[in-house]
Parts: structure tokens; C-alpha cells; sequence
């Protein structure tokens, strides 16, 4: 069950002093031995996808740099090519852009939306950058301190409704 | 209400200050009057050290003893050594049950910390006096005596950084559906290498100080040397035994230095 939800975190939790290859290949853990995941005995196929996902993220070139070499947009699409390795069915982003620049956020959303089209992916975003959502997501949900506000195509969310939704505290998007 | 700067604060806090002062002069003038110790034997200090200058460095007759003295420093040097690495070993062990964010089971943890802390709380002389009464007087007295006191200091401070690690890292895995041992070898293990090394070097310098104590006792290695030669009289090579502990523990101060660095 825990296989079938790849999950996407803010501060993105990766193994720091590892390389970003090793980070993408704790993906598969679950599906190994217990042996064999406790001293990375990975067979060459698991190597070869991981390293294809990381490629596909845009960081081929420093599949072998330590993760805590790393900016923080290149953390998260390490994470990405983790939460991907685990073949899910659905992908749970807990705040992916809030701590990541303008351009980083850009990127990060775009990997994010090109890999679940083409992987057949549901990905479930909590954000509170009202725009993202509109750009990126097919079907918005707004939360205020855990009512329902809104529940819609993101072109019915007009500026009337963000206030509603922001009027005192939290908001979840999907 | 007006608000105004107030006298008082400032000098009740004065009063404080001056009150503590007061007590400590008054705790040593009281010791030193139980202990018959006179004020005045500081000034002696300076006559000590021409006495200790004087029959303390090592001459040409005691360099005769170089040979002795590297080979018993050399065995001092592997009953630091090899205590710590096997201490090391256990007090992984141990701190990864321990650690509250890699314990499997509450109880055990608590058990865990409490015989660390034992273990960390009685001074190395105390570990030696015990140790004597069953192992009598032999390197392996040494070995145990800074084995148990490495172990509960090695486990205490290898949990704390297990903990410092926090768990967000190790759910992050968790999630994944990666089992505790997958976690705790591909996540906790990485994280905190780089800061066990850094302990064990540290327990490495502090074993070397304390094997040195620890031989007095136990009369074995260099500790007993300095023993011998001290009440030999032969100050000329108890000097040059002193020397040589000086001179090893900076060499090892500097080796572990360096090695920090190298694995930063």
C-alpha cells in the first residue's frame, strides 16, 4: 500500500550525505530484500532506471554529486525521481515550491505536471500559491480551517472566492 | 501609568554580585582553614618549578631509557586504541535501540540510557579500583576499566546525535515502505557516520589521558614506568616519560584533526 503513494515533502528529506543516484534508488527499497536494501545491493536494471529518472528530471549530470551539494530545486526533483522510483500509483506533494524560487518553482511544477500525464499519475498538491494552482491543476479544492470554500475547475476560481478562502487561515489545493 | 527608570533593579543586582563574591571567599578562607592549607603556599609555586626545571628534564643519562619508554607508550597507546573501537562498536548497537527516533521498543530505550549513564558517571579510577579486586594487575584491567567508560559515554553521545538526525528523514523512508533495518542502514547510518567518527577520535585522545592514570594503578604500561622511575629517582627519566606523553597525545590531537577534516 505504501508503495502505491510516492510522497513529495518541503524540505524535501533526502539523505544528504549520499549521492542523488542512492537517493532515487531508496524508491525501490521496499521492493528488496531485506538484506539487500540494507548494503544497496541494487541490480543493474534498478541502477539503469534510476538513473533514467534523474534524466528525465534534468539532472543526469550529478547523478554521482552528494545531495547536500545541491540547490534546492534540484533537491526536489531528486525527491521527484525518488517518490517516481517506487512505481505509484498517486503522488502526495506536501508544500513542494515553498521553500524553491520563481525559476525553481517553475521547473519543479512542470516536471511534476509533464511526469504525471505521461506516467498516468494522480498527484495531490497542498500549496498556497493561488496562481500555481490555477496554471497547473485540473480540479482545485479550497480549505478554510477545514470547511470546503470551494471544489471546482481552477477557471471558476475568481478573486472573490480566494478571499473567502484565505479569510482567516489554511487552504489546500488540488 | 508613567514608566520610569528605576534605581532599585540596579542596585539590588550590585548587591547580588557583591554577595556572591563575599561567599566564595568565604567557602576557601573555611576550607583552607579545615585543610591547615596557608594562602602564602602560592608563593612557594615559583621554587617548585625551578626544582621540577631542575631535576625533571630529561638528561643524557635517562635517554638510555627510550627504548623502554616507546615500547610500554606503544602498549598504553593500543589499550587506548583498542578499547574505543570495541566500545564503538557496542555503543552503536546500543544508541540505535536507544535513540528515541530509531528505539523498536520504549522500555528498552529508557533501560539503555540508564546503564549508559551509569556507566559514563563513575571516574575512571573508580572503573580501575573495581576492576582490580577480580582482574588483579594487567593490561586487560586497563582495557576493561576504559571499555565501560567509553561505552556508556560513546552510547550517550552517539544517541544524541542519532536524535539530533531527527525523524522526518527517517518517515520520509518510511514511506517509501523501506523496513526499520533498510532505514537505519540507508538513512540513519549515512546521516551520522561523519559525527560518530568525530566521537570515537575524541574517546581515542581522552583514552590515551586516562590509559596513562589508569597504568599507575594498574601498574602496567607507561603509567607504571613513570611509577617506577618516580620512585626510583630517576627524574631525569620520568621527565623524558612525560615528554613522550606530551608528544603523543599532539600527535594524536593533529592526526585526528586532520582526519576530520579529510572526511567533512
Amino acid at each position: 500500500m505504501r508503495t502505491q503513494i510516492g510522497m513529495i515533502f518541503q524540505n524535501y528529506n533526502l539523505i544528504e550525505p549520499l549521492t542523488a543516484l542512492e537517493n532515487v534508488l531508496h524508491g525501490r527499497l521496499a521492493a528488496k530484500s531485506t538484506i539487500a536494501g540494507m548494503f544497496s545491493l541494487y541490480t543493474k536494471a534498478e541502477k539503469q532506471e534510476a538513473f533514467d529518472l534523474l534524466n528525465e528530471v534534468g539532472l543526469a549530470e550529478f547523478a554521482y554529486k552528494r545531495c547536500r551539494d545541491l540547490s534546492g530545486g534540484q533537491k526536489q526533483r531528486v525527491g521527484i525521481a525518488r517518490a517516481l522510483m517506487q512505481h505509484p500509483k498517486m503522488i502526495l506533494c506536501d508544500e513542494p515550491i515553498a521553500s524553491l524560487d520563481p525559476r525553481s518553482t517553475t521547473m519543479v511544477m512542470d516536471i511534476l505536471q509533464r511526469l504525471a500525464k505521461k506516467k498516468h499519475l494522480i498527484v495531490l498538491i497542498n500549496l498556497h500559491q493561488v496562481d500555481i494552482a490555477k496554471t497547473y491543476a485540473d480540479h482545485v479544492v479550497g480549505i478554510n480551517s477545514g470547511r470546503l470554500v470551494f471544489d471546482g475547475k481552477p477557471d471558476q476560481l475568481d478573486a472573490m472566492t480566494v478571499n473567502e478562502i484565505y479569510r482567516s487561515v489554511a487552504v489546500q489545493e488540488a | 501609568m508613567e514608566m520610569k527608570v528605576s534605581n532599585k533593579t540596579f542596585a539590588a543586582k550590585r548587591l547580588k554580585i557583591t554577595g556572591i563574591i563575599v561567599l566564595l571567599a568565604l567557602i576557601y578562607l573555611v576550607c583552607s582553614l579545615i585543610l591547615n592549607f596557608q594562602t602564602s603556599s602560592f608563593l612557594s609555586v615559583q621554587t617548585g618549578l625551578i626544582w621540577l626545571a631542575k631535576n625533571f628534564i630529561p638528561n643524557s643519562q635517562s635517554i638510555q631509557y627510550w627504548q623502554d619508554i616507546a615500547y610500554q607508550l606503544f602498549r598504553t597507546f593500543l589499550v587506548a586504541v583498542s578499547s574505543t573501537t570495541v566500545a564503538a562498536g557496542g555503543a552503536l548497537f546500543l544508541a540505535i535501540l536507544g535513540a528515541k527516533n530509531t528505539a523498536l521498543n520504549r522500555n528498552a530505550s529508557w533501560i539503555i540510557r540508564g546503564f549508559a549513564s551509569l556507566l559514563r558517571n563513575i571516574p575512571i579510577v573508580g572503573w580501575a579500583m573495581i576492576l582490580l579486586f577480580s582482574f588483579k594487575q594487567n593490561d586487560f584491567t586497563g582495557f576493561l576499566a576504559l571499555f565501560f567508560l567509553s561505552l556508556g559515554f560513546l552510547t550517550r553521545a552517539f544517541m544524541e546525535t542519532i536524535e539530533d538526525f531527527g525523524s522526518e528523514k527517517i518517515q520520509a523512508l518510511q514511506a517509501t515502505g523501506a523496513n526499520y533495518l533498510q532505514v537505519v542502514f540507508q538513512a540513519v547510518l549515512p546521516e551520522v557516520a561523519t559525527a560518530l567518527i568525530s566521537w570515537i577520535l575524541y574517546m581515542i585522545e581522552n583514552n590515551i589521558r586516562d590509559a596513562t592514570l589508569v597504568g599507575l594503578l594498574t601498574g602496567t604500561g607507561i603509567g607504571f614506568l613513570f611509577d617506577l622511575y618516580f620512585k626510583s629517582l630517576r627524574y631525569g627519566a620520568a621527565g623524558l616519560v612525560v615528554t613522550a606523553i606530551i608528544i603523543l597525545v599532539v600527535a594524536i590531537e593533529l592526526v585526528s584533526n586532520y582526519i576530520e577534516r579529510c572526511i567533512q
